[in-house]
């Protein structure tokens, strides 16, 4: 089982001078994706065992 | 009030210390419930710790930048936090926040400052979290019983 929460992010950074603060400015969109990837042999325990769940 | 809110709304990996200010207004529409420029906010110095794995990974992936984000909010000391949100909340959500401060473990503890622009269905990211948590409760519980025992 395998689950992604996919996030895309645009992150810019900018460097400036030593007294300067470290400026990071990121965009990001929620991509939300959840896949679920069942294992071939938990699949066949799961068809050979219908009442499971 | 520290750390009862990340705990209600149970964000692993997430502790925080300190007190915001703000308002959530939210309008009730023919079309449900919207978030109607909500601000939160502090200036009173405190610190803010996200340590988690996949999110580090999960940034990593989005590039260098995104992947240092990740290393600041580790043990970030802030001393701004400025969040605003607007939005339906069956549906796309605008938000905003700026956070100052600085990580002491992170460049000589050099200050910070993060503009983060958030656009998106937070609800459904926070319900699939939510269902992938009881999933995986469920499985333990069917295979190895509720006491943990097979």
């Amino acid at each position: 089982m395998i689950p992604f929460l996919t996030i895309a992010c645009t992150p810019q950074v900018q460097m400036q001078a030593p007294d300067k603060p470290i400026v990071i400015n990121l965009n990001v969109k929620i991509e939300n994706e959840v896949r679920v990837k069942v294992e071939k042999d938990i699949d066949q325990a799961l068809l050979n065992n219908p009442g499971l769940f | 009030m520290p750390r009862k809110l990340p705990r209600s709304i149970d964000i692993e990996n997430l502790e925080a210390e300190g007190r915001l200010e703000g308002s959530v207004p939210i309008r009730i529409t023919d079309t449900g419930p919207i978030i109607d420029n909500a601000r939160i906010w502090t200036n009173t110095p405190d610190v803010l710790r996200f340590r988690s794995e996949e999110a580090v990974k999960s940034l990593k992936q989005s590039g260098e930048m995104a992947e240092l984000v990740a290393k600041s909010l580790a043990n970030f000391q802030y001393s701004d936090i400025d969040v605003s949100l607007d939005g339906p909340l069956s549906g796309d959500i605008t938000a905003t926040a700026k956070i100052k401060g600085a990580n002491p473990d992170l460049y000589d503890g050099k200050k910070i400052e993060l503009n983060v622009n958030l656009h998106g269905a937070l609800r459904d990211l926070m319900q699939s979290a939510s269902v992938l948590k009881d999933l995986s409760e469920t499985i333990r519980n069917r295979v190895q019983g509720p006491s943990g025992k097979p």
